[in-house]
């Protein structure tokens, strides 16, 4: 009996532990399943989050896009796009004899500009950018000119105070082509002397100083400006159409500001393109973009011009005279890539000639060459 | 109690069961829905690219009627439409760099009023457009420039339209 007993209890032990292993495997079983549940929505949450931050770098892609596009056809613009936080990089490379640039939202989504001629720094921030534009002729219009301005820049426009003449074409543009929503500072020096300025606060700087620099050697900056954060653009002569633009940029080894290229403005809006920059080479792209356009452009104002010849009461004026001015420019612009070897002389002196063309024809009220 | 576990067991699968079938519903149903959004996407996107182009070639100085370099609005000079089509068709150069800025696209402008004129000024459209149901034209209203010639000593402004077919 008592046999018995020890038996049944045993048996009743096994069949509990037997009992209480399958209950625990069930709820194991459950657990399981639900973590499989909980990663498939969880993985759903996350690509979607992922898929909707690309459609608002898209969207963002697609709005600079239309803002650039449309910049083309306003001469003289300036809007404040707003980026939503995303970071975004200018980059200009270059792709066999010609240059490719690009805006680049958060390292992943790229904008080829195509032929757009876009003067921008290498960092454009993640907060607001404005975007301004600036009409390029030639003497027609050839396109238009588009700055992207990182708000988070200073200007500071330097002059030689001892050049009278400068100081009116300085304040020009300081006043007129500068946006005022930037924010800019203007001080007359001797060149010579250390340039002071304050500290605002502001991560980025660009001192544009307008004369010729004594020893091509920049004045000294104050002390906090020292750093990568800061870009020197010198123009010794500002007051000639087209002249030499040098970019001097900030060597941590010798702890100075050093000659990074030598390169030329054509026109005050390249001139203003200069400022915005701070990469010698993205401002060479943006000149072989903009003689890309007046090549293009100078050969419909040609085949426009032949066309006009045919009209009777006013063919004197579209001649072979006419028509040669317009190769001329076609010959000197024929290699966009290697536009800082053009004659630039011989090129705006044909610009006068057609400028002189263009009036003499206005007075004989025959249709304009341009 | 063996029997009540395996009989719990069998009741989770078979709740899992339905609610996978379910799922596997909803997923259809998504992403059918997902995918007629994404055609509706593709149509408003091209539907915006067609008039971000026709407003690229409205503000074209190749195109543009001037005055000492001041433009009219939406004003264009039918001499330079005439030169444009002309640099286009015989320049390889100047095709390839206004491949570049129109893509695949067909740009006519049209005189309407007071005659009827059209110019193809650029045509670098697909293969089989029929197949492209979702392209769409654009149309920009525009006036057309014509120079003055013997019988109008300041030159006359008509009616035109800008119609751009952007494919991509």
């Amino acid at each position: 009996m008592r046999d018995n007993n020890t038996t049944n209890h045993m048996n009743n032990l096994k069949n509990n532990n037997h009992a209480a292993i399958q209950v625990s495997l069930h709820w194991l079983f459950v657990m399981v399943v639900g973590a499989v549940i909980l990663i498939f929505f969880l993985s759903i949450v996350m690509q979607q989050r992922r898929i909707s931050e690309e459609n608002q770098l898209f969207e963002l892609r697609n709005t600079m896009n239309s803002y650039i596009e449309g910049g083309r056809g306003l001469d003289r613009g300036l809007i404040s796009v707003s980026t939503f936080g995303a970071e975004i990089e200018y980059e200009c490379s270059l792709i066999g004899v010609g240059c490719s640039c690009n805006l680049i939202f958060n390292n992943k989504i790229s904008l080829n500009l195509d032929n757009n001629v876009v003067f921008a720094p290498s960092d454009l921030g993640e907060d607001n950018i404005f975007l301004s534009t600036s009409p390029w002729r030639s003497p027609y219009k050839v396109t238009n000119f588009v700055y992207l301005i990182n708000p988070e820049e200073r200007f500071i426009l330097v002059y030689d105070s001892s050049d009278s003449s400068l100081k009116k074409k300085v304040e020009d543009i300081f006043y007129n082509e500068l946006p005022d929503s930037i924010d800019k500072q203007l001080i007359p020096s001797s060149l010579r002397e250390p340039i002071e300025f304050k500290d605002l606060n502001f991560p980025r700087r660009k001192v544009i100083i307008f004369g010729k620099l004594p020893n091509n050697v920049p004045p000294q900056l104050p002390e906090f400006a020292n750093n990568k954060n800061t870009f020197i653009v010198n123009i010794p002569f500002v007051l000639a159409e087209s002249d030499k633009v040098n970019f001097y940029s900030y060597n941590e080894l010798t702890d100075r500001f050093e000659p990074e290229t030598q390169s030329f403005y054509v026109g005050d809006s390249s001139l203003i393109g200069s400022f915005y920059i701070d990469n010698s080479q993205n401002y060479d792209c943006a000149m072989q973009k903009a003689f890309l356009n007046l090549h293009t452009v100078n050969k419909v104002m040609r085949e426009r011009t032949k066309l006009l010849s045919g009209l009777s009461h006013c063919s004197t004026f579209y001649g072979d005279s006419q028509i040669e001015l317009f190769d001329e420019i076609r010959k000197l612009t024929k290699d966009p890539s290697n536009w800082a070897q053009i004659d630039f002389p011989k090129l705006l002196n044909n610009f006068d000639k057609l400028k002189q063309q263009n009036n003499i024809i206005e007075g004989q009220g025959c249709p304009l060459l341009y | 109690m063996d029997k009540k576990a395996q009989i719990q067991t069998m009741e989770t699968i078979l709740v899992l069961f339905v609610f996978f079938i379910l799922l596997a519903l909803a997923m259809i149903f998504y992403v059918a829905y997902s995918n007629s959004q994404s055609e509706r996407n593709l149509i408003n996107t091209m539907d915006i690219l067609s008039g971000e182009l026709a407003l690229t070639v409205s503000n074209l100085p190749e195109l543009h009627s001037s005055q000492q370099g001041v433009g009219g609005i939406n004003n264009l000079d039918s001499y330079k439409i005439q030169a444009l089509y002309n640099v286009i068709s015989s320049d390889e150069d100047a095709r390839l760099v206004y491949i570049s800025r129109f893509g695949e696209s067909k740009i006519i402008i049209k005189e309407i009023y007071p005659s009827q004129k059209n110019w193809t000024v650029y045509d670098n459209s697909p293969e089989n457009t029929e197949e492209i149901d979702f392209v769409r034209p654009f149309f920009i209203p525009i006036t057309i420039h014509e120079p003055s010639d013997n019988l109008n000593s300041i030159g006359k402004n008509v009616f035109g339209i800008l119609e751009v077919w952007y494919y991509g």
